[in-house]
């Protein structure tokens, strides 16, 4: 196959699958969702040819493969450009591999406009893989937003009570950021033609220019981006839209919010904010830094005392963003891979939690952990699922959470720009409160006394569902036991 | 000699004389075929379609006509006219076309030849002021575009608010045009001339300045913000624009605005403004505050526009208000006085007559099915109209300013002309801006995909040809957020004479 174009090719799978499914007849929804499944899946196929193409030896910072350009917009030197390097591919594999998974999960409990959810699922399939593609900072703000709007509708058709209320400040707030990137975008653009003296938006271009620009209007720059993306992560105290969202969205909706979305906040304050702007990244670092630490301790405490077995996932992954954020910001390489392997972690762990809270929701029709209680023997190839899922997320040596965390700890410990061992105790006895909440919610929730005479109808997952969880339990234990796969694409960050 | 030359000159007005042999055939029409329907339409329709031809053919072309005994001529044919003439034809082309599909009142089919021959006569005045060189001359343009517009918005005899709407715009109207030619004869008081050319030579040597020379223009604004419903001048367009016609409002935000805004370019760049750039930026002959006025004007509009239409539980009402926020918006592409601005107001306006013209159509469609236009009436819209809410949909994303639409990229570059020239304030009040409308776009969507309908929708159902026409407008709007050198390339054609 040719590296030229398979990027472009990564992203017309999906784009032409969604064009297709349109023209599906109404009512042949058996159809809609085998052909969404299908399509989903071979993007999975191209991107495992992109994962056999990619040159283990170039990589570095700033090292793109597979680049496939051409002009656009001439006048303004705007290009299409594509590119990968380790970061981009773990997520792009990532994101192929969790959208299949979850357009098999919404067989359950979609059931009314499945053509409009698949095609607004594989809308947001490209939308992803167009932001962890692009190399050029107009074709990236695009993808941004057109990412938006599939999410809006996903949220606001087909989710819970209040999705309308969510679905909104979900789309605000998020928008809000993204406009004012863009301002920040066209200014550093113009700020190029200043140093360059050609107005362009082409990313590798603009790595010179960035580091040029004067620091004081450098950090307007590097905050505008940096709001941007802090919303999307969420970091405290711009979190507050994730709850609702989350709560809302529909179980596809949140598992492809937590496990891909989120990763794009993170993902744009590794490959822009720091690179772009390092003396300002430098600058703010300890206020990112004791942003994150808040949000993890906050995270932590308001799981805690959540009712609702979604909220209290919700919460958990502010907490875990929050580590991956104090990872990046701590400048140190080992917290950097551990905050790569985090942002992958966090999307198998809490995507497979919000999967099965899901699962158990589409029988009982309730979330409320005081409506369960003493369900292992009668589920208990559920709870064991839900255990291990639980652990991994808790961080349990010999899991992938384990990784992530550990080497993020030791770099923030070592960063020279934190300097501060504390960011390290406080990070780390958020670890602690995670096995706290969540032990606790499964205690609650798999074993005592059996009081919800419902809870005894229940049935264990069907073949559907244990297919579903079975790929991520594997990469879930593959990460935690041998996580050097993962770590050779990301080193040199 | 000179009465041969004037001849000569008026006929090269080829496609004025056109637009005018066509409005009184179609008073003959009116008059003598008791208004049949096909032969009014194909008349006006071929008619605007040859004008447009010929427009297309001038689109590159100067021509100084009705030279006077001084040496300065009375108007000129340039493309930047054109550029609004070509504007203001397809407006009217398509509000004809709309109006065939428009059911509010019953009896405007009887009297569509009168509806004809007054909208054309407002563009006939859009094309006076495109072309015109002396003041007299640009405000009988405007007045002609003005007057005719008051009949129009009261067209729908039935509806007392469309009554209401034209006596409101009449008496606002009346009061901005009597400001402005206060404006204009101070300004004759100052140079004894009313020729633009002539003015600014008087101005650029200096000999003038002062109080009364500011009082001048912002009497000459205040007619203008009117015309492009900006603020402080915008307070007649909610009113106007809920009880209009709707295919005339539709016509009205975007014809309307552009002869306001041709006729504030003109001002601009031939009057008070240096001829070419000087370091990217545009000098004025006198020292006056545009900078500022002009900023002060377009965040008004824009923030007052924005932060109304929030409450709006009608349509029409909310695209009203969105349309003052659109006037800040452009107002803001000339308020950066440079290369870039110009190119981005324009380019803005060719996206602005997709959008805005495609959102009123879908308003005039829906409104035909379910009998309402407001927002509470619109739930479950897009279950059972699907085509038109999702229309509606591409053009208020467009309206918005988010890719991949036209309107993306509309703004995208009006915010480069305004870092360009350094006005990263009104860059940041144009984010917050958009950020606000955000709000109500997105509630209308709400509306049409998410809420569930209190009442059965009944009958409602799609028709071809609003499904053509509703194609013809979204379709563009999606092709030129992704692809749309061919309009910057217009926009630049149409500038040729003034940009470096």
């Amino acid at each position: 196959m040719n590296s030229e174009s398979i990027l472009t090719l990564l992203i017309l799978v999906p784009l032409v699958g969604a064009l297709m499914v349109l023209f599906i007849p109404k009512g042949k929804d058996s159809v809609v969702r085998t052909a969404g499944l299908l399509i989903s899946l071979a993007a999975f196929v191209v991107s495992l040819f992109v994962l056999d193409l990619f040159d283990y030896g170039k990589i570095g910072f700033k090292e793109f493969q597979m680049v496939h350009t051409f002009p656009w917009i001439s006048d303004f030197n705007i290009f299409y450009k594509v590119g990968i390097d380790g970061l981009s591919l773990i997520l792009v594999l990532l994101t192929t591999f969790l959208t299949p998974l979850t357009l098999l999960a919404t067989w359950g409990n979609i059931k009314v406009k499945v053509k409009e959810f698949t095609f607004f699922m594989l809308m947001l399939e490209v939308g992803m893989l167009g932001v962890f593609l692009s190399l050029d900072l107009f074709l990236f703000y695009i993808f941004w937003e057109a990412m938006l709007i599939p999410m809006y509708f996903i949220i606001g058709i087909w989710g819970g009570e209040q999705r309308i209320y969510a679905s909104v400040k979900f789309f605000i707030y998020t928008m809000a950021g993204s406009l004012l990137m863009l301002v920040a975008i066209i200014w550093l653009a113009v700020e190029g033609s200043n140093v360059i003296g050609t107005f362009t938006t082409d990313l590798i271009a603009l790595y010179a220019v960035g580091p040029q620009v004067g620091l004081d209007i450098q950090k307007y720059l590097f905050l505008a981006f940096a709001l941007s993306f802090a919303i999307k992560v969420p970091l405290f105290p711009l979190h507050t839209w994730l709850p609702d969202a989350h709560v809302q969205a529909p179980t596809a909706g949140s598992v492809i919010l937590a496990g891909v979305l989120l990763k794009m906040g993170t993902y744009g304050l590794i490959r822009f904010c720091l690179p772009l702007f390092p003396q300002s990244a430098v600058y703010f670092a300890p206020m990112f830094a004791v942003l994150s630490v808040i949000g993890i301790l906050y995270g932590a405490f308001v799981a805690m005392v959540q009712k609702d077995m979604k909220k209290l996932v919700a919460y958990s992954s502010v907490a875990h963003l929050g580590f991956v954020v104090l990872g990046i910001f701590a400048f140190t390489q080992e917290a950097m891979q551990g905050a790569i392997i985090q942002m992958i972690n966090h999307g198998l762990s809490t995507g497979a939690l919000f999967l099965l809270v899901g699962f158990i929701y589409d029988r009982m029709h309730t979330r409320e952990i005081a409506d369960y209680g003493g369900i292992a023997k009668i589920v208990p190839v559920y709870s064991t699922m839900l255990l291990i899922t639980s652990l991994s997320s808790i961080g349990l040596p010999g899991l992938n959470g384990f990784i992530g965390e550990f080497l993020i700890l030791i770099g923030t410990f070592k960063s020279p720009v934190l300097n501060n061992w504390w960011y390290t105790v406080f990070a780390a006895s958020g670890v602690i409160f995670a096995a706290v909440y969540l032990l606790w919610m499964y205690q609650r929730v798999v074993f005592g006394e059996v009081k919800n005479p419902h809870v005894k109808e229940l049935t264990d997952m069907t073949g559907r569902e244990i297919a579903i969880m079975i790929p991520i339990l594997i990469f879930v234990v593959w990460i935690g036991v041998y996580p050097s796969t993962f770590l050779t694409m990301t080193e040199g960050f | 000699m000179e009465l041969t030359q004037n001849l000569h000159d008026l006929l090269s007005l080829r496609a004025e004389l056109v637009l005018t042999a066509v409005i009184l055939l179609l008073l003959g029409i009116e008059l003598f075929s008791k208004g049949n329907k096909t032969l009014l339409r194909v008349v006006s329709l071929t008619g605007i379609g040859v004008v447009l031809i010929l427009l297309f053919g001038e689109s590159s072309t100067a021509q100084k006509l009705f030279i006077g005994s001084n040496g300065v001529p009375l108007m000129i044919i340039e493309p930047l006219g054109t550029f609004a003439k070509i504007i203001a034809s397809i407006s009217a082309l398509f509000t004809i076309l709309f109006m065939g599909i428009n059911r509010e009142d019953s009896t405007m089919v009887r009297r569509e030849g009168e509806f004809m021959v007054l909208l054309l006569c407002t563009v006939l005045g859009v094309f006076f002021l495109s072309s015109s060189y002396d003041l007299i001359l640009l405000y009988t343009g405007f007045e002609l575009l003005s007057i005719s517009s008051y009949a129009l918005a009261g067209y729908n005899k039935r509806s007392s608010q469309s009554s209401e709407a034209s006596l409101k715009y009449l008496v606002y109207g009346a009061a901005s045009s009597a400001i402005m030619i206060y404006g204009i004869s101070i300004l004759y008081g100052l140079t004894g001339t009313t020729n633009i050319f002539i003015i600014q030579a008087i101005l650029g040597s200096g000999a003038l300045s002062g109080a009364l020379l500011l009082m001048a223009i912002v009497f000459l604004l205040a007619g203008i913000a009117f015309k492009i419903s900006a603020f402080p001048f915008h307070f007649w367009t909610p009113d106007v624009y809920e009880g209009a016609p709707t295919h005339f409002t539709a016509y009205l935000s975007v014809a309307s605005k552009i002869g306001g805004f041709i006729l504030l370019l003109r001002l601009i760049l031939d009057l008070f403004f240096r001829k070419g750039f000087n370091s990217e930026i545009l000098q004025p002959v006198s020292d006056l505050p545009w900078n500022d006025i002009l900023i002060f004007i377009s965040i008004g509009s824009m923030t007052i526009g924005n932060l109304v239409a929030l409450w709006q539980k009608n349509i029409k009402r909310l695209l009203a208000y969105s349309s003052i926020a659109h006037a800040g918006y452009l107002l803001a592409g000339i308020a950066a006085l440079n290369s870039t601005g110009l190119v981005a107001v324009l380019v803005y306006f060719a996206f602005y007559l997709l959008m805005n013209m495609g959102a009123f159509l879908v308003v005039i469609l829906i409104k035909n099915e379910i009998h309402s236009e407001m927002l509470e009436d619109y739930n479950g819209i897009g279950s059972k109209l699907p085509l038109y809410a999702i229309a509606l949909s591409i053009f208020l994303v467009s309206l918005t300013g988010l890719p991949p639409t036209a309107g993306f990229i509309g703004k995208f570059y009006i915010l480069m002309a305004l870092v360009n020239a350094d006005l990263v304030l009104l860059a940041f009040f144009l984010f917050l801006n958009s950020v606000i409308s955000l709000y109500y776009y997105v509630r209308v969507m709400k509306h049409l995909f998410i809420s569930k309908p209190e009442k059965e929708l009944g009958e409602a159902k799609q028709n071809v040809y609003g499904g053509v026409l509703t194609l013809v407008l979204a379709v563009p709007t999606i092709i030129f957020g992704i692809f749309f050198t061919p309009i910057l390339r217009l926009a630049e054609a149409a500038l040729k004479f003034y940009l470096p």
